[in-house]
């Protein structure tokens, strides 16, 4: 078996298995090589493959995690250096550019599991591009639509609405 | 080990069919959103958003109260000088402004083996941390728009060329013909363009707008025009040296003959004219638009050289209260200073330049106001009054001189400028990065080091 072709498994909260290569999820997530470094010596030399235990997170999600990790890590499947198109030329669009666009155009339950999920993990690009997407659905909108959009209870009582209200036109 | 063998695909896909949340459960996966989480998110939008925010319930509150930068709501000073070679930036955080510590943010400076090439930026404004910049060498102007906290910047494409004034030095001042806003309900940043002139007379029938992150097909048509009407078929003109100030989603400025303060509302995209003008005004007369606490302030003082003796400041209330008189600034004779701005009331400090601005001292000055300063709200009808009689706390400064000295209150933010390239008409992406390419420009040098550092995230 070539070393290099190492594969671990990842096991969701929900019981199901993903298999991912264990030099692209290692580069992706902290908290993975972690796990992946401390199980090392037990199965030195063995051709066991390990399967770690992901239990904050539904097979739903990792499977996205996994897709984006795949996407963005692989270094076969990505041209050039993976920071190269920060410094795209003009006219330019990353290939995965679009990519992360379509990634996060997605429902708001799952985009949330998704920030849940790359902070778990620790994937910084993930959490990034999470994040982003979740502050671009906090603009453009009233406060009404925000709380409609996720669900939120206003739990002010009307003083107290009143109140925020005259705080935030002090503001400045 | 058994699940291991069930394994699925190596490459796995997201599939359509996979169960999410019922709708009556919507809100139960945001509660579940580790606060550290949500503070990440929370930093990655404007000051003013996040204070927005805070009304959304108790513990959207709680949170930003005890995990945003408490700056987002006490804004620094911001100085930008240009000079005739050069052109900086600084920050003065409020503790400093009477210590005389100023940091610079920005900067960049001519060639000096180059005498063909100048250098002539001067700042637009600032809105939640974006610094908004025209190169004045460019016909028309180019804007650039910065943020000094991250180093990001991006090129807003130019004016259509029907627009542009014709040779290079007859850009001379184009900067003074822009105005950068925000819009707090659309949360877009908004930069307006006048067409019109410092040399010219005459009046105009549109005004253009760029919209950050405006889907647009191509950079022609990134500017928008906006037809101009008045009730009555009034033509609109503007007087440039007046200012032009955006606050709480309307851009103001001066008719040409100074009679009437126009505003221009960036929801509906009209104009009216403001409440009447609280002095009589015309000639001997000089009035500058300000900008008071996040309302429209408008200067007014007698054309005397070198330096007006007595300014008074009126502010114009919201919900059509018209105008009150809130500032009276006497300057002693023999101390050459007029008031700076649009940013000019800091707290207990009252903002000055050396007046006329040719002279040799090229300084911002901080004058401490007596007494009840700190509270930095005045009473309905209380009119604060500043008499200065020396020079003051020099609060920042250019070597060399400036020609011109703009300053703006501050917040700053680490809010990405754009999400995407593809937010901007082709090829903008990646000219983004323009303020290091401008003509004639070295390397733009901060104490922190080169603006190399260009940032896409």
């Amino acid at each position: 078996m070539a070393s290099e072709k190492k594969v671990v498994f990842l096991r969701s909260s929900d019981g199901e298995a993903f298999e991912v290569s264990e030099e692209v999820i290692s580069a992706a997530s902290v908290t993975i090589k972690g796990m992946i470094d401390e199980e090392s010596p037990s199965r030195a030399d063995t051709a066991a493959t390990t399967t770690l235990a992901i239990p904050n997170v539904t097979a739903a999600t990792l499977s996205r995690v996994l897709h984006y990790v795949n996407k963005h890590f692989d270094a076969a499947a990505v041209v050039g250096r993976p920071d190269d198109y920060i410094f795209c030329a003009p006219g330019d669009e990353h290939p995965l550019a679009r990519f992360d666009d379509d990634f996060v155009d997605v429902d708001n339950d799952t985009l949330i599991d998704l920030v849940h999920a790359a902070e778990y993990l620790h994937i910084k690009k993930l959490f990034d591009l999470t994040c982003k997407a979740v502050a671009d659905k906090l603009k453009g909108r009233t406060i009404d639509q925000i709380r409609e959009t996720f669900g939120i209870v206003n739990d002010y009582t009307v003083e107290e609405e009143v109140e925020v209200y005259r705080e935030n036109s002090w503001a400045f | 080990m058994a699940a291991a063998t069930a394994a699925v695909s190596a490459s796995p896909t997201p599939s359509d069919g996979e169960p999410t949340a019922a709708v009556d459960e919507l809100g139960t996966t945001w509660r579940s959103l580790p606060t550290d989480a949500f503070v990440e998110i929370l930093l990655r939008l404007p000051p003013s958003r996040q204070r927005l925010l805070r009304l959304v319930c108790r513990h959207w509150r709680a949170v930003i109260d005890e995990r945003t930068p408490p700056q987002s709501n006490k804004p620094a000073v911001l100085a930008c000088f240009t000079g005739l070679t050069s052109a900086s930036m600084y920050v003065i955080d409020d503790d400093d402004l009477g210590a005389g510590r100023c940091r610079q943010v920005w900067g960049v400076r001519a060639d000096p083996n180059d005498r063909t090439k100048r250098v002539d930026v001067t700042m637009v404004g600032t809105c939640n941390g974006l610094v908004c910049l025209c190169d004045n060498t460019r016909p028309g102007g180019a804007i650039s728009l910065l943020n000094p906290a991250t180093r990001e910047t991006l090129r807003v494409p130019p004016l259509p060329i029907s627009h542009r004034a014709g040779g290079t030095w007859s850009g001379y001042g184009s900067g003074k013909a822009y105005s950068f806003g925000f819009h707090p309900v659309t949360g877009r940043y908004r930069v307006l363009h006048l067409p019109c002139r410092a040399d010219v007379t005459g009046g105009f029938t549109a005004l253009q707008v760029f919209t950050l992150g405006d889907p647009c097909p191509s950079s022609s048509r990134a500017w928008r025009d906006v037809p101009v009407y008045f009730p009555g078929g009034a033509t609109a003109t503007c007087s440039v040296d007046a200012g032009l100030v955006t606050v709480d989603g309307a851009t103001y400025w001066v008719t040409k003959g100074a009679e009437r303060v126009v505003s221009f509302d960036h929801e509906d995209e009209r104009v009216a004219f403001a409440a009447p003008l609280p002095v009589e005004g015309g000639p001997g007369y000089v009035l500058r638009l300000m900008e008071v606490r996040g309302s429209l302030g408008l200067a007014v003082c007698a054309d005397r050289w070198p330096a007006p003796t007595k300014t008074d400041v009126w502010v114009l209330g919201r919900h059509a209260q018209g105008w009150s008189r809130q500032y009276s600034v006497q300057v002693q004779a023999g101390v050459c200073q007029r008031l700076a701005g649009p940013h000019f009331a800091h707290g207990e400090y009252v903002l000055t330049v050396s007046a006329p601005e040719s002279s040799l001292k090229h300084h911002l000055y901080a004058h401490r106001m007596r007494g009840g300063g700190a509270a930095g709200r005045l009473q309905s009808g209380e009119v604060r009054s500043l008499r200065i009689r020396d020079e003051g706390t020099v609060a920042a400064y250019l070597k060399g001189g400036y020609y011109y000295l703009r300053t703006f209150a501050y917040v700053q933010t680490t809010e990405p400028l754009s999400r995407r390239c593809s937010d901007l008409p082709h090829g903008l992406g990646g000219t983004a990065v323009v303020l290091c390419s401008m003509a004639g420009m070295e390397a733009l040098q901060t104490r922190q080091g080169e603006l190399g550092r260009r940032r896409w995230a």
